[in-house]
């Protein structure tokens, strides 16, 4: 069975509701082959938090900052800019993760408060993305949160490891140049938008911002471009939409 | 030390980014523009860390096989090919491109 069949397989509609190992063992089967393409990603940021300063403390920020794009500009812009600029770098380019909270907000209010605490965690790239393409595929409040914990934990382990690899192995492989594997994994993400007309509109505008502020300093133009992007998204209006996932105003309407 | 305070600052507002939307929005009404703004920022986000992130790799004698790959990425992408398979052909892609201007160069 390919990849690609594994993951139809995993996340197509089911005729009755998921059990809980069932959905949590579907979350965890369904992130095992991004964490395989996030491995790449993972290694640079080991290398680099080998090259630019203490070791645990860099390792430390795979689980508490638990953004690659953020962990480097934090990393690097410690070493050329000092501390304060490193905080708000850091935070500049985590400021998407934002966006991706108020987007699982309508799809979690149905959700309990521990569970939103818990989840807001392991909110990144692709635990949005898998978590966003789940709740078109079920509307069972308890299957939901239990895929999205065994993914989010799939991911945070293999990625703090990864990354802990990275940090062992330093220069050794430094003569490898991964850094294709970052836009590649991203692109993974978005794939299925990239077809919806909608989608493609604040796909093109984002991306025309991100390029036209590049020169911004780090992380304001990304937040330029989320905006740019949003907009757009407004302006085409609603996204189509999972016919039985509850929206966070199906659930105020319930006790 | 430093280092330290640091990594736990940028994690403390990056939680804080994380778990206010959640705690605070999942309720509230908003109409039909707004909701669409708030659904499609993730992919808004996403979209623009392809552009940093490709960028960051095409600096130096890369740019010509990093944007082949990621336009190869793209295609593969649009597809509906796993993020395993994306990376492959990208890869591959990227790999090829390399070796071709490499020789070029020469």
């Amino acid at each position: 069975m390919t990849t690609d069949e594994l993951t139809r397989t995993l996340t197509r509609t089911r005729t009755r509701p998921d059990d809980a190992a069932s959905a949590a063992r579907q979350g965890a089967l369904t992130m095992l082959p991004m964490l395989a393409a996030y491995v790449p990603f993972a290694l640079v940021v080991g290398t680099t938090v080998a090259a630019h300063g203490p070791p645990l403390a860099g390792w430390a920020g795979s689980w508490l900052i638990f953004g690659g794009s953020a962990q480097l500009a934090t990393l690097r812009t410690l070493v050329a800019a000092g501390p304060v600029a490193a905080v708000i770098t850091g935070l500049l380019v985590n400021a998407r993760l934002l966006a991706y909270s108020a987007s699982l907000a309508r799809r979690w209010g149905d959700q309990p408060r521990w569970f939103r605490l818990a989840a807001a965690a392991m909110v990144i790239d692709p635990t949005w993305a898998v978590a966003e393409r789940h709740a078109g595929h079920t509307g069972d409040a308890g299957a939901r949160r239990r895929y999205f914990l065994a993914a989010g934990l799939t991911l945070g382990g293999g990625w703090c490891l990864a990354v802990g690899v990275g940090v062992l192995a330093g220069s050794r492989i430094d003569s490898l140049d991964l850094r294709i594997a970052v836009p590649l994994c991203l692109l993974a993400l978005i794939g299925p938008q990239l077809r919806a007309r909608g989608d493609r509109l604040v796909i093109a505008v984002a991306a025309l911002v991100a390029l036209l502020t590049a020169s911004w300093p780090s992380g304001t133009g990304l937040l330029a471009a989320i905006v740019a992007g949003a907009a757009a998204g407004a302006a085409g209006g609603p996204p189509r939409r999972g016919s039985d996932v509850p929206s966070a105003e199906d659930a105020g309407s319930r006790p | 030390m430093t280092a330290w305070l640091v990594v736990l600052a940028v994690g403390a507002g990056s939680y804080l980014f994380r778990v206010l939307p959640l705690l605070l929005l999942g309720r509230v009404p908003f109409g039909p523009r707004a909701e669409a703004a708030i659904r499609r920022g993730g992919l808004a986000a996403i979209t623009a860390l392809v552009v940093v992130s490709t960028r960051q790799a095409a600096a130096g004698d890369a740019a010509l096989p990093v944007l082949l790959a990621v336009g190869a990425g793209a295609v593969v992408a649009a597809r509906g090919a796993s993020m395993v398979r994306l990376l492959l052909y990208g890869g591959a892609t990227y790999a090829g491109a390399l070796l071709v201007t490499g020789l070029l160069v020469r």
